[in-house]
Order: structure tokens, then C-alpha cells, then sequence
């Protein structure tokens, strides 16, 4: 008999359940069910869990995204701050002036105020005064006419271009060391700052007053004793040695004083004019880019948040990895316990 | 108005109001259900356990659990004869559970007694023996998938596995089957054989 057979056979002699199983299965179907427990609440369908969550999040990084670019502008703009001014060094009258980044003509009309908290040097008083400005200006040609008109300003106020240094491609700099008339650096840096957009501002003053004044009293002393000298040499009773001595003496202090003459001299020179270190820069094209389009926005905030929920579910997943994974290997434990005592039963014939 | 107010105000005449369409809907009633497929869900224990009163037994507790889960049965996910087939299945692992705990606690009492009665009136002894000698797992796969002539498929979701792992065990049980039978009809031939010299000649005393 082969397989063919035996299905055949058992195909045409299939049980038929009892009249008596009909009868009480009749019965079963005819009541009314009760409620099995847990029948109120079933979790639902993964298929369905999943496209919901993720057009739920989808939807929220849209909405977000349109309504948050107002909110940001908002922030921006609380965000803009006034120019700092920091003391650092009093005993040196260092100051150090932080301008804001601002667009070209706002530098223009901020320009008075912050030329204004400069420093003027004191009067009737010999200072070192030096000051370093960066000043941004929009590309290479504003950059060659800032320049020229650096130069120019330091000459028309009486000063001079000690240093200057001028490089170019896409982008460009130029470094220069002006001297100008103490009295007439505030005028100066209030026209160099004008070039451009001012974007730092540094002023040292250093007081030389002292110096210079230790320099005239040590003149007079050296005066006074060179004045005994020679009255000591006007004495027709001196040896030949103690005369010869006495007037080396005085040549000895003559040429101290012509050098201690030549070092005041150079500090008055120092203290009338002051130094001015511009660097002039162009702007960095990939600082400012071209304004987004609002789409262009929307779409950016967009795929921010998403990644923002990216990186919450990321994190969601680390806290709760742990759990789930020890729930899903007791799961497939349990699964395969069962497996193995239901194998187990069904071996029996 | 809704039953609740008509049994209060005594109205005894109940009339639905338009049910909302649903999938659910789509579902035929459970009594019907329970008429068509009762021969299979029968017939399938009784492969199972090779006990009459057990199979009726457990074909009554599988349609009393079918009742209180017909509200999870979704038509689209499967027939409702795989649902039940399932449900029985389930039903029937449960009892061998229990009873081979209680056999257990039992043993050093008294010798489990499970009778064993024929699974068909067709069917010959011999094929009787060869299917008792089968495990259950080899004689439900025949059952779901000969007797019922269930598709791949719809036998591998009621086991609880797959479709290549269902057809390699059907095909060990009707290998198995099949020895057993041929090895049933040499036992017989031989029996047959070994009587025939002891029988009297027809017409030997005369």
C-alpha cells in the first residue's frame, strides 16, 4: 500500500462528530459570551504603530519648523548687544574696546560712539598712547582704496606710515603702523575707523611724564656740577695733575649729559606721537552666507528636529535597550521551553 | 434608543439601530461558524488523542473558548477554520500539560487508563494499528493535512511553524505510516500462513 493509498483511505473514511458533540456545541454557540479578561485593551498592531509614529513625528518637525523661524529672528535680535568696553590694565591706562559685528554702515554710525569712548591723551602730560583697530571691509578693491586712504589720513594729520603691508586673492589683508600727533589721534582714529566695518579696537596708554621728569632733574644736577667743575678749574693756584684731572672730570660729565639730553629728547618725541596699528581685512565669504529662501529654512529646521528626535529616540533606546532585551530573551525562552514540552508531548504515539 | 431604555420603559420588541459597517462585521455568526467546522475540529482530536469521549470533550472546551475570543477574530488574518484548528490545538496541549502532571502526582497510585477507541469506521485495523503506533505530532500534521486537506500554509500557522518543517514532517509520517502498514500485512500474512496447516482440509473427515 503506498502513501497514495493510505491518503486516499483516510481522506474518505473522515471522522464525523457525534450527534450528541452537536448538540452541545449548539448550546455553547446559542449562550452569550462572557468577556474574557484583557478582551478591553489590546495592544495595537505593530503595522500600524509604526507608520503612525512616524507620520506623528514627521508632522511635528513640520509644524515646528514653520512656526520656529519667527521665534529664532525674535532671539537674534535680543541677542544683539551693545560695544563692551573692559578696562584691563589701569596702571598702564590700557583699554580694550570690543566693537559688535554690525554691517558696514551700522560701523559708519557707530562710529561716533565707540571713537568716543577712546581715550584721549592727557594734556600737559607725556604719554605713550598706541592703538590697535581691525577694520572689515567688503572685498579686495574696498581693501586697496581703505588703504590708500589710511596713508592719506596719517600724512593730512601730520604723521607718517612707519609700516604697511598689503596682501590679496579671494580674500585680503592689509596691516599698517601709523605715527600721528598725540593731539590729533582721536581725529585719526575716528576718520580710520570710518573705512570699514570696525570689528576691534585696542588703545594703551603708557605715562612717560615720569620718566621725562627724572631725565630734566638729572640734566640739573649734571649742569650744576659741571658749572662747580669749571669754577673750580678758574683757580689759577691748581697743580697741573689736579687741573688735568678736574677737566676730564667735566668732559667725563659733559658727555652724560649731551646722552641723558638726547634720551629726554627721545621720549618727548615718543609721547608726541602716537601709533596706530590697522589691520584691514576683507569679509570671509563663507562667514556670511546668501541669505536661505523660507522653504530652504523650513526644510533645514526641519531635518534639525528630526535629527533632534533621532537622537531622543537613540537615547530612549540606550535607557530602555537593557529592559527590553532582557523582556526579549525571557520571551524567547519561555517560547522555546514550550516548544521543547510540546515536542515532548506530542512524541508520545 | 437603545436597549437599555426600552427594557426600562418595558419594551420587549428590540430594534437594532443601522450597525456602522466594519471589518468585524463581515464575520459570519459564531453558530454557523461552529456547525460548519465541527467535524474538523473533532476529527482533528480525535488524531490527536485516539479518544472518543476526550476528543468531544476538548471539542466542546475549544468552541466554549472560540465563543469568548470570536471578538478577536479577524477574517483577513486567516479562516476561521485555522482560527479553531489553532484554538484546539492549544486546547489539547493544555489537557496533555495537565494530565501529564496529574499522572505524575498519580503514578505511585494508580496506572493512567486512557482508552483507546477507533478514529474512524472506515478504517481498517490494520491501518488503526500503524496510525496508533505514530506520535501525536506525526498523526495531527496527517490529520490537518490529509484528513482536513489543509493548505501548507494554513497547517504550518496551526502547528506554529513553517512551511518546509510541516511538509518534511508530513512526509516522515506517511513514510512511517506507510512501513508500518507493510510490516502490519507481512505480520498478517505470516499469522495467515502459520494457521492454514492447523485448519482442517474442507471435506477431510468426511
Amino acid at each position: 500500500m503506498t502513501s497514495a493509498d493510505i491518503t486516499e483511505l483516510l481522506r474518505s473514511s473522515r471522522p464525523v462528530a457525534p450527534d450528541a458533540l452537536r448538540e452541545r456545541v449548539r448550546a455553547i454557540a446559542a449562550t452569550k459570551p462572557a468577556p474574557s479578561p484583557g478582551s478591553r485593551f489590546r495592544l495595537p498592531r505593530l503595522r500600524l504603530v509604526v507608520p503612525a509614529v512616524a507620520t506623528t513625528a514627521l508632522a511635528a518637525a513640520a509644524l515646528i519648523a514653520v512656526v520656529r523661524p519667527a521665534h529664532q529672528r525674535a532671539v537674534f535680535e535680543t541677542a544683539k548687544q551693545p560695544a563692551t568696553t573692559e578696562l584691563t590694565a589701569p596702571v598702564t591706562g590700557q583699554l580694550r574696546t570690543q566693537a559688535p559685528s554690525a554691517t558696514p554702515k551700522q560701523g559708519a554710525a557707530d562710529f561716533g560712539a565707540t571713537a568716543s569712548t577712546a581715550p584721549a591723551p592727557a594734556a600737559g602730560r607725556a604719554q605713550d598712547y598706541q592703538a590697535q583697530i581691525g577694520i572689515e571691509v567688503k572685498d579686495t578693491d574696498a581693501l586697496s582704496t581703505a588703504t590708500k586712504r589710511a596713508m592719506t589720513i596719517a600724512q593730512s594729520l601730520g604723521g607718517f606710515v612707519v609700516a604697511s603691508q598689503y596682501a590679496s586673492s579671494d580674500t585680503g589683508t592689509a596691516s599698517i603702523t601709523l605715527r600721528v600727533p598725540a593731539a590729533k589721534v582721536q581725529e585719526a582714529i575716528a576718520q580710520l575707523t570710518a573705512l570699514g566695518k570696525l570689528t576691534s579696537q585696542q588703545v594703551q596708554i603708557q605715562d612717560l611724564q615720569e620718566q621725562l621728569d627724572q631725565l630734566a632733574r638729572e640734566v640739573t644736577v649734571l649742569r650744576g656740577r659741571i658749572a662747580h667743575i669749571t669754577a673750580l678749574l678758574a683757580n689759577p693756584n691748581l697743580t697741573p695733575e689736579r687741573r688735568a684731572q678736574l677737566t676730564a672730570r667735566r668732559a667725563q660729565l659733559q658727555t652724560d649729559l649731551r646722552r641723558i639730553r638726547q634720551q629726554s629728547a627721545g621720549v618727548s618725541q615718543q609721547a608726541s606721537l602716537a601709533t596706530i596699528q590697522l589691520a584691514l581685512a576683507t569679509k570671509n565669504k563663507s562667514e556670511v552666507p546668501a541669505p536661505a529662501s523660507r522653504v530652504r529654512r523650513t526644510l533645514d529646521e526641519a531635518g534639525r528636529i528630526l535629527t533632534w528626535e533621532g537622537v531622543a529616540l537613540l537615547y530612549g533606546l540606550v535607557v530602555v535597550g537593557p529592559f527590553v532585551l532582557f523582556g526579549a530573551l525571557a520571551w524567547v525562552g519561555t517560547r522555546m521551553r514550550r516548544r521543547n514540552v510540546e515536542s515532548r508531548l506530542l512524541a508520545r504515539s | 434608543m437603545s436597549d437599555q431604555l426600552r427594557r426600562k420603559e418595558g419594551v420587549h420588541t428590540v430594534t437594532l439601530d443601522a450597525p456602522r459597517t466594519t471589518r468585524l462585521d463581515a464575520r459570519p455568526p459564531f453558530a454557523a461558524v461552529a456547525e460548519q467546522h465541527l467535524d474538523d475540529v473533532y476529527g482533528y482530536l480525535l488524531y490527536l488523542c485516539r479518544n472518543a469521549t476526550l476528543a468531544e470533550d476538548l471539542a466542546s472546551e475549544t468552541f466554549e473558548k472560540a465563543l469568548r475570543l470570536w471578538r478577536r477574530f479577524d477574517p483577513l488574518r486567516g479562516s476561521a477554520r485555522t482560527w479553531l484548528l489553532a484554538i484546539a490545538r492549544t486546547t489539547a496541549l493544555d489537557w496533555f500539560r495537565a494530565e501529564e502532571r496529574r499522572q505524575r502526582r498519580e503514578q505511585a497510585v494508580a496506572a493512567p487508563d486512557l482508552h483507546e477507541d477507533s478514529l474512524s469506521e472506515g478504517l481498517s485495523p490494520a491501518l488503526e494499528q500503524a496510525l496508533a503506533s505514530l506520535t501525536a505530532g506525526e498523526r495531527e500534521v496527517i490529520a490537518l493535512r490529509v484528513v482536513l486537506e489543509l493548505d501548507g500554509e494554513a497547517t504550518a500557522r496551526v502547528l506554529g511553524i513553517s512551511q518546509t518543517a510541516c511538509s518534511t514532517r508530513l512526509s516522515r509520517a506517511l513514510k512511517r505510516l506507510e512501513e508500518r502498514m507493510t510490516h502490519e500485512r507481512r505480520l498478517d500474512g505470516a499469522h495467515h500462513r502459520a494457521e492454514a496447516p492447523a485448519r482442517p482440509a474442507p471435506g477431510a473427515g468426511k
